[in-house]
């Protein structure tokens, strides 16, 4: 047998565990870690799992995590697509084109006689916002539907919240004057103080009719203000 | 490894018994010193628990335990050896003893118990990639293929490692009877 045969029949026995060098080897070779090491690391095994087991990782948590993960996500969607409420389907907020923002309520002040809403409720709005707050005498507005008054303040926040400017306004009552837009504009004012003898407010009506005609000596009376104005010069001394 | 992963404790203490004593071993062949072999065997375990959640079987578990293992010690080496050691086929460790363990213990080694210290002591000075391709044999079990793909080498490649290693080994020991 040559060196290299002997070597490869070396080779064959050691990788078969048939050498003398591995029963060599193997006599002494029983060397083991310390018990301490051993706690150590098998200490470590046993956290690495308590830190990882609060999130589930057993098999049937693995396969399931991401569909009832998806199950979840779909149910809040549509939770809150159903909870949330619809504007256009709130009582008391306008879906018939006079929406109820700052410009709409300026335009109102501006021009009177446009087109408004006829229920009961809009006029009385609509006096309180030319009268700021109702007089003692009137009658109280009714206060928004609970939800229903969440969407309006959203939909209207100046027109109907109170604001600084609106603080800053005239203090309501009989005499409260309406905006300075429409006592600029006789026409406008006349008309509203038609308004307010159609909705049985008599005193504030004489509280305008008689600063309407301080301001404005030698403007045309309408005929329904007349006898009102003829009781506000038989009050003259 | 697999139901350590799925969170067995158990599993692993079976895992650990069944490993402890060869992988300790194989640090100790390589560092010598036991300390340092401590430190690398805590090393090694402690990347194979924190690799539990990622761990797929694609190969035995002693051949992923040994390729970590294998690459724990070629990181020792090269902290040991900076800017010298890239491999273990770097190593330039020569293929003979220590002349100071061949002449201090003339006596120990006409003993037969002795001889396995001899053999020891000659493995010891056995280039650094031989070495280890009888360690992984002897002490993990591996053949010839999986001693291979830990040491990132072909087979022809790890297979003339191991003739080299036997061959001097063999000749070491007859050198005295």
């Amino acid at each position: 047998m040559n060196p290299e045969e002997r070597d490869e029949e070396m080779l064959r026995e050691f990788l078969e565990g048939d050498s003398e060098l591995s029963r060599l080897y193997r006599r002494d070779a029983h060397e083991e870690p310390t018990a301490q090491l051993d706690k150590t690391i098998l200490a470590e095994a046993r956290r690495n799992l308590a830190r990882t087991r609060r999130v589930a990782h057993s098999p049937f948590a693995r396969h399931w995590v991401v569909p009832t993960s998806l199950a979840a996500v779909l149910v809040l969607s549509v939770s809150v697509v159903l909870l949330t409420p619809d504007p256009a389907r709130q009582p008391g907020v306008e879906i018939d084109g006079v929406a109820e923002t700052p410009a709409a309520a300026g335009s109102l002040a501006d021009a009177p006689d446009e087109p408004v809403k006829k229920s009961g409720e809009k006029r009385e709005r609509k006096a309180a916002r030319f009268e700021n707050v109702p007089s003692s005498e009137q009658q109280p507005r009714p206060g928004p539907a609970t939800g229903a008054g969440i969407a309006e303040e959203a939909a209207a926040p100046s027109a109907s919240r109170a604001s600084p400017e609106r603080l800053a306004e005239p203090l309501p009552g009989p005499h409260a004057m309406p905006a300075d837009t429409v006592q600029a504009d006789p026409a406008a004012w006349l008309r509203f103080i038609e308004s307010l003898l159609k909705e049985r407010n008599p005193q504030a009506a004489r509280s305008n009719l008689r600063a309407f005609r301080t301001r404005y000596p030698n403007f045309p009376l309408p005929a329904a203000l007349t006898p009102l104005a003829a009781s506000l010069d038989a009050e003259r001394p | 490894m697999l139901q350590y992963r799925d969170g067995d404790a158990t599993a692993f203490d079976l895992l650990y018994a069944r490993h402890k004593g060869a992988l300790f071993r194989y640090c100790l062949r390589h560092c010598r010193e036991r300390s340092t072999a401590e430190e690398t065997f805590q090393d090694v375990w402690m990347r194979v628990i924190g690799a539990r959640q990622r761990y797929e079987p694609r190969a035995k578990f002693a051949t992923w335990l040994y390729r970590i293992a294998h690459n724990r010690v070629i990181d020792r080496y090269r902290s040991d050896n900076p800017g010298r050691f890239q491999s273990l086929d770097d190593n330039e460790d020569i293929g003979v003893l220590p002349a100071a363990d061949r002449n201090d213990e003339p006596d120990r080694r006409l003993a037969s118990g002795q001889q396995a210290a001899r053999l020891r002591t000659l493995l010891a000075g056995l280039p650094a990639e031989q070495r280890d391709v009888f360690l992984l044999h002897e002490e993990a079990g591996l053949g010839l293929d999986a001693i291979a793909e830990v040491s990132g080498v072909g087979r022809e490649t790890a297979k003339s490692r191991l003739r080299y290693a036997l061959s001097k080994l063999r000749a070491a020991l007859k050198e005295r009877p």
